[in-house]
């Protein structure tokens, strides 16, 4: 008897390439990980999830402080993480305004653009800086993903690409992040493991030291100036040789993972279908940490300011940025607040994934540091005080997690930085706008 | 200098200001008492208060301006200040000069502004070391292979640079990840045209409906073979099919249609769409199309298109249900509707809420009655309610009996089983899916407007290739090749084919070592053992690679303060700047015989090139980019819901549109003022449909079409245009005042304030009265004023067209008022008469503004003040000669900053 009456509970859209496995003809195995489980202590991961467009108080803010501290609606979906969550508050953005605020978020500086040039400043943002230590024994040290891709023109006098990213590979490099998942899985996956891909990498390799010569050539006959420009393509040939050199000789390795996942490509182009696109990338994260082809890496929902439009969500009627300009209208801040809850409870779904990973000792979870949040509170007024931030997993007992740190009011962003990068035992007096750690963190 | 003036002759003030010009030292523009003197301590007096560092009104500090050199480099700002101090704007409220302080101040700022001596700033500019664009690198891997891959679509998209177009050099940097993708971008290309010339018989692979994944459609069987049935809007037919190489593929679809005779069918590959058919027959029938796909696994899905069925604008929106309907049905349930009786075990608890389950149940039943009748009677509503009605029901019907097996503990199914076996026929399965189909009927009328798209049956698809395609670029290395099964080359033939082909790449002649390094990687490979085919690869790959290739340098280092570019080096720029591609092999003979640095040579290239149909990829560009519409049909959509005929592919036809008719001006020389106004449009059918053209002609190829109404013709009439400059649900008058005064005469707006909120939705609606008055309320403020008072009329005099470009002459509510006044007191009742104030009074003011947006694109950098002459002289001989493109290019072409560069540091 058809029982097609039983209605469907989904409310949305489920691609169908979801379901639907691609067979893995071309995927090579995982060499590293065919090889017996050698012993080591599962390393510590550093990731970061960005929303744009702020949280508003109403929904965000949990109340009590300490151990003894109440969900809030936003945050509910986490409910069975909180053993694993530091919720924060009273940290500030230094920036002011959307572009400033988002590429503060990792750097804890507004950029600022270099006299007679087209160029910013911002610093180094935090995840590069860990991944310069963390990203020696992977092939990649630092995998930057995003959900829409650069903007255009321009936007209160700084280039919307300024405000496109939140990792900065150097001081002055935005690194712009990967939104086909396809791409980003051949760049784990596909491009650089197996004797199919050593043999590419040879090849690689010699036309990158034919590209180096010409390049030396040309480089006597171009003004100063213009050398200058090419600093960033040498270092591009230099990350590229590094990444050729671990291919041809994978490094020796502290530790593997224990498990290993089925690798699934992703069909090409960028999925049309927003909660697809975001299920992938969060799998793409997932499976680069798993594998331990990363231990570094990053999720934007949106760049900054975004032109998203999230009508899928129930009850949304119009675009994310227009949304978080609420003018304190009730049903706009309902709608804010609603699909605010929709981010927390897809990231719920990541964090979920991420417990699920056992590596022996403990969970993928409990052997990373996830930080989520957005760069400012309220985006009706672009609020930098008081910036939404959570950090989930114990940072391989680096963390303790289950609390409500409550920070002095005007605690400077570079803090929480400088804390991470102090855990992870990297060295660093100052950074951004801060000289100091978090106290109640340590 | 000397002084050729007869000076006795002529009268004081002039001989003032001829004494300025004679004895002023280069450099110095007239005496500083001019400006120093006189000017700055007005402005101190009337200004400063509100233009000084600290409360910088309109973004404007005056306070750094104290000699005529430091306004000539802001020029188009003190022309501003000018023309709003001259109008009296400026101040605007007391204390006011007495008016020879106004004299005074209009004339010394004209001077510094208008008798500029320009040879004293005399600069070609600097353009910064670039790589490719986006475009370039496309187009040059198409015209350098033969075929186009889409080659560069892995890269990141290029940003908007300060000059707001993508090929600005200040923007276009190699970093990060580009190096890994330019060589997996030329492998991939250079793979798909070896392996085509290997394996000219395509194979072909088909899906049959069977191996279909199906998300809300099914298969069916039909005796020994199946079919695929797709319906709704989002049902969804996916499979796999593993292709050989990248190249181009002819699809064909087996289909046909079931029970309306038109239903349309998109094709994804991998999330892209890749082209769709409109399925006619009831007969099945093969469909084919081109399109290009990828190596390997390809994920494809067939959806139904809801865009390519046609309009229905007479389906009503509020239908209410007849009385009688509504009686009879409840006659029908009260007789008849079924109802579960309690079992011996059920607790009392249980058997309370069965009633309520019972009650819930009557509802459905009586529902379906009347859903039966207005379906027999032909009466279908598409009423929002009853579809929000039948919805309620099943929701109270399911949790009713979710309750009830809670109480009971026993699984939901075991309930619900209960209500489908014992119900006497037709029972609750056929009640339910009878609503769920008539509602989803109903909702896709009332949503889309059109008639329900019916079913598509699909036996299986099909690709053969790769193919070749039709458009094969006859100079690239597809013609070139030897053929595979010949004995290989010898290496002279080899050293000249790689010489040819990155000769071409790098825009210049490759020198022996260059070539030799080039050659080696041919040399290894065939050491190695490798065929002829995989080792020329494996160097071509190298030369896609090399930077020459990837990077503009069109502008090396030399002696002296400013570089005369080379012919090649020219020959570079004009390629890209007229082609976003590589230069042919004439435009590299013209170079090699060094014919370009003259302006006869170049003028003439430049003239061959303007007729070539590669200028497509010039007019989409600029186009798009000066006019801001490249995000139409992408980040810009109207809301669907309140605008259904929209679609992408309406999207895509808006923006051709607007570029072909600017490729057709460009290529046949027509006056840059068709621009403004027409009398012909260049249309294909859909947009022909689109406009409501009287003689719509088949075919999705734009040609000229007469015009039908006065209002359109030119770029105001365009719907792309329209649509690009409004929100998802209304038009916005101030966006679109921007735009023309931006977009159209050039003008620079400071940026609003920060935080001003955006209008909510719905503004105006609501309060009933028209966008217009609500806006005038705004405009009543001062500081709003100030800007709105000039933005304002020139989206006012564009409200005919509505957010998707369609001509109205009223709003829901209220009628349109487009009537504006401008600031010379003129009144204009519309779009119709203002275009001929364009033309009479503003066609300099848009000739100058074209000419520096193309001059900016051609360059890849924005404009300097020291440009100004450049510009002045270029305008005035387009002016002259009948405002022309072929005139306007080839100044550009011929124009100092074109070719030359400045290599004085920047400060």
């Amino acid at each position: 008897m058809r029982k097609s009456w039983r209605i469907d509970r989904r409310t949305f859209l489920r691609g169908i390439g979801s379901t639907l496995a691609l067979p893995a003809l071309d995927i090579m195995e995982s060499e590293a990980a065919a090889a017996s489980a050698v012993k080591g202590t599962p390393p510590t991961r550093f990731v970061t999830i960005f929303q744009p467009n702020g949280f508003h108080s109403s929904g965000w803010d949990v109340n009590g402080v300490g151990k003894n501290f109440e969900l809030s609606r936003i945050l509910k979906p986490l409910q069975p993480f909180k053993k694993d969550m530091i919720v924060l508050s009273n940290i500030d953005n230094p920036g002011n305004g959307h572009i400033p605020n988002t590429a503060a978020f990792l750097t804890a500086a507004p950029p600022k653009r270099l006299p007679g040039s087209n160029t910013y400043r911002a610093g180094i943002s935090v995840d590069y800086l860990l991944a310069q230590k963390l990203g020696q024994e992977t092939l990649i040290p630092n995998l930057n993903l995003a959900l829409e891709p650069a903007g255009q023109g321009f936007d209160g006098g700084y280039p919307r690409s300024v405000g496109s990213t939140i990792s900065w590979s150097s001081e002055t490099t935005p690194v712009i992040p990967e939104v086909s998942p396809q791409v980003a899985f051949d760049n784990l996956f596909r491009r650089h493991v197996g004797p199919e891909a050593k043999m590419r990498a040879t090849k690689q390799k010699s036309v990158l030291d034919y590209v180096r010569g010409e390049m030396d050539d040309l480089n006597r006959k171009v003004s100063a100036m213009d050398r200058q420009r090419l600093d960033q393509y040498y270092a591009s040939i230099r990350d590229v040789e590094v990444k050729l050199e671990k291919t041809l000789n994978p490094p020796e390795k502290s530790w593997n993972p224990k498990t290993r996942p089925d690798l699934v490509r992703p069909p090409a182009g960028i999925p049309d279908d927003y909660p697809e696109h975001m299920r992938l990338m969060f799998e793409m994260l997932a499976l680069a940490l798993w594998t331990d082809t990363t231990r570094v890496g990053s999720l934007m929902f949106g760049i900054s300011q975004t032109t998203l439009s999230l009508n899928f969500i129930p009850g949304m009627n119009g675009s994310h940025h227009g949304v978080s300009h609420h003018r304190n209208v009730a049903s706009n801040l309902d709608q804010y607040n609603r699909l605010n809850l929709w981010f927390a409870t897809e990231f719920a779904k990541f964090i979920k994934q991420l417990d699920s990973i056992s590596e022996g000792s403990g969970s993928l979870l409990d052997h990373s540091v996830v930080l989520f949040g957005s760069c400012m509170k309220d985006g009706n007024l672009h609020v930098p005080k008081d910036i939404p931030l959570v950090l989930f997993g114990k940072g391989g007992g680096k963390l303790t997690t289950g609390q409500h740190i409550r920070c002095k009011p005007g605690t400077p962003l570079g803090s929480l930085h400088l804390t991470l990068l102090d855990k992870f035992g990297v060295e660093a007096e100052s950074f951004g706008n801060s000289k100091g750690l978090i106290s109640e963190l340590s | 200098m000397t002084c050729n003036f007869p000076c006795g002759i002529l009268n004081a003030t002039a001989l003032l200001v001829l004494a300025g010009l004679c004895f002023g030292a280069p450099g110095e523009l007239h005496g500083e008492t001019g400006f120093e003197e006189k000017v700055v301590p007005l402005l101190a007096k009337y200004c400063y208060d509100c233009h000084d560092d600290l409360t910088t009104k309109g973004n404007l500090d005056l306070t750094p301006f104290l000699d005529p050199e430091s306004v000539v480099k802001e020029r188009k700002l003190w022309l501003r200040v000018l023309h709003q101090i001259k109008s009296q704007e400026m101040p605007p409220e007391k204390p006011f000069p007495a008016p020879d302080e106004l004299a005074t101040l209009v004339d010394e700022i004209d001077r510094a502004v208008n008798d500029v001596d320009w040879s004293s700033f005399r600069n070609p500019g600097h353009v910064p070391l670039a790589r490719l664009s986006q475009l370039q690198y496309r187009n040059s891997i198409r015209d350098l292979l033969g075929i186009d891959f889409n080659a560069g679509v892995t890269l990141p998209r290029d940003p908007e640079g300060p000059s707001g177009f993508r090929n600005d050099r200040s923007s276009l940097l190699i970093n990060g990840s580009y190096l890994e993708k330019y060589y997996a971008e030329a492998q991939r290309a250079l793979d798909a045209i070896f392996y085509l010339k290997e394996n000219p018989s395509p194979r072909i692979q088909t899906i049959r409906a069977e191996e279909f994944k199906v998300f809300r459609a099914r298969i069916e069987k039909n005796g020994s073979s199946s079919v695929l049935v797709l319906a709704t809007p989002s049902s969804t037919g996916s499979g796999v099919v593993v292709l050989p190489e990248t190249g181009y593929y002819r699809i064909t679809i087996h289909a046909g249609t079931k029970p309306y005779p038109l239903t349309g069918l998109n094709l994804y590959a991998g999330g892209n769409e890749v082209g769709s058919v409109i399925v006619e027959d009831p007969q099945m029938r093969d469909y084919t199309m081109t399109a290009l796909m990828e190596k390997g696994s390809n994920l494809i899905s067939l959806r139904t298109d809801v865009a390519a069925l046609p309009l229905r604008n007479d389906y009503r929106v509020e239908f209410p249900v007849p009385q009688n309907y509504i009686g009879e049905a409840l006659e029908i349930a009260e007789a008849t509707a079924p109802k579960l009786k309690p079992l011996p075990h059920y607790s009392p608890a249980a058997r309370k809420q069965l009633e309520t389950a019972n009650r819930t149940a009557f509802e459905i039943f009586e529902y379906y009655q009347l859903l039966k009748l207005l379906r027999e009677n032909d009466a279908v509503s598409d009423d929002e309610k009853v579809r929000g009605e039948w919805l309620g029901r099943r929701t109270r019907f399911r949790q009713a009996n979710m309750q009830l097996s809670a109480l009971l503990k026993v699984p939901d199914e075991d309930v619900f089983a209960r209500w489908t076996a014992e119900t006497i026929s037709p029972g609750f399965d056929e009640y339910m899916d009878f609503g769920n189909a008539y509602v989803e009927e109903a909702r896709f009328k009332y949503f889309y407007k059109r008639p329900f798209s019916g079913e598509v049956v699909v036996s299986r698809i099909a690709f053969e290739g790769p193919i070749e395609p039709e458009a094969i670029e006859p100079q690239g290395l597809y013609s070139d090749l030897p053929d595979p099964g010949t004995a290989p080359p010898g290496d002279a033939e080899i050293r000249a084919l790689i010489r040819k082909f990155s000769s071409r790449a790098f825009r210049r002649p490759i020198d022996e070592t260059q070539l030799d390094r080039l050659f080696d990687f041919y040399a290894t490979a065939r050491g190695e053992g490798a065929g002829f085919y995989p080792a020329l690869n494996d160097a071509l790959s190298a030369a896609l690679c090399s930077p020459e290739f990837l990077y503009r340098f069109d502008a090396l280092d030399g002696p002296g303060d400013e570089i005369r570019l080379s012919s090649h080096q020219l020959a570079g720029r004009l390629a890209n700047f007229l082609w976003a591609s590589v230069p042919d092999a004439a435009l590299l003979n013209a170079a090699d015989e060094d014919s370009l640095t003259s302006d006869v040579g170049i003028a003439e290239q430049t003239e061959r090139m303007r007729l070539s149909p590669k200028v497509r990829s010039f007019s989409e560009s600029f186009m798009s980019e000066w006019l801001d519409f490249a995000n139409l049909g992408g980040n810009i959509m109207p809301n669907i819901g309140r605008y259904p005929e929209f679609s992408r592919a309406l999207a895509e036809d808006m923006k051709k549109e607007t570029a072909r008719f600017f490729e057709h001006i460009v290529r046949e020389d027509r006056s840059l003022l068709e621009l403004l106004e027409s009398d012909y449009l260049l249309l294909n059918e859909r947009m022909a449909n689109y406009y409501g053209h009287p003689e719509p002609r088949k075919g999705s190829d734009f040609a000229i079409y007469e015009k039908h109404e006065d209002h359109f013709g030119g770029l105001l009439g365009m719907a792309g245009l329209m649509t690009a400059t409004s929100p998802p649900t209304r038009t916005s008058p101030v966006k679109r005042g921007v735009w023309m005064l931006e977009k159209i005469f050039g003008e620079h707006l400071p940026p609003p304030p920060a935080n001003v909120p955006e209008l909510p939705p719905g503004t105006g609606e609501r309060a009933g009265i028209s966008l217009r008055e609500e806006l005038a309320k705004h405009r009543e403020q001062k500081e709003c004023a100030g800007c709105h008072d000039k933005i304002d009329n020139f989206g006012f005099v564009l409200e005919n067209f509505d957010p998707i470009g369609k001509w109205r002459t009223s709003t829901p509510e209220v009628p349109v008022d487009s009537t504006v006044t401008l600031e010379d007191g003129k009144t204009y009742q519309n779009v119709v008469d203002f275009k001929s104030y364009l033309l009479e009074e503003r066609r300099d003011d848009f000739l100058r503004n074209i000419t520096e947006q193309m001059l900016s694109y051609a360059l890849g950098r924005p404009l300097e003040f020291f440009d100004t002459p450049v510009v002045d002289e270029i305008a005035e001989q387009v002016r002259k000669k009948g405002y022309r493109p072929s005139v306007l290019l080839g100044e550009i072409a011929k124009s100092y900053p074109f070719n030359f560069q400045s290599n004085l540091p920047i400060e």
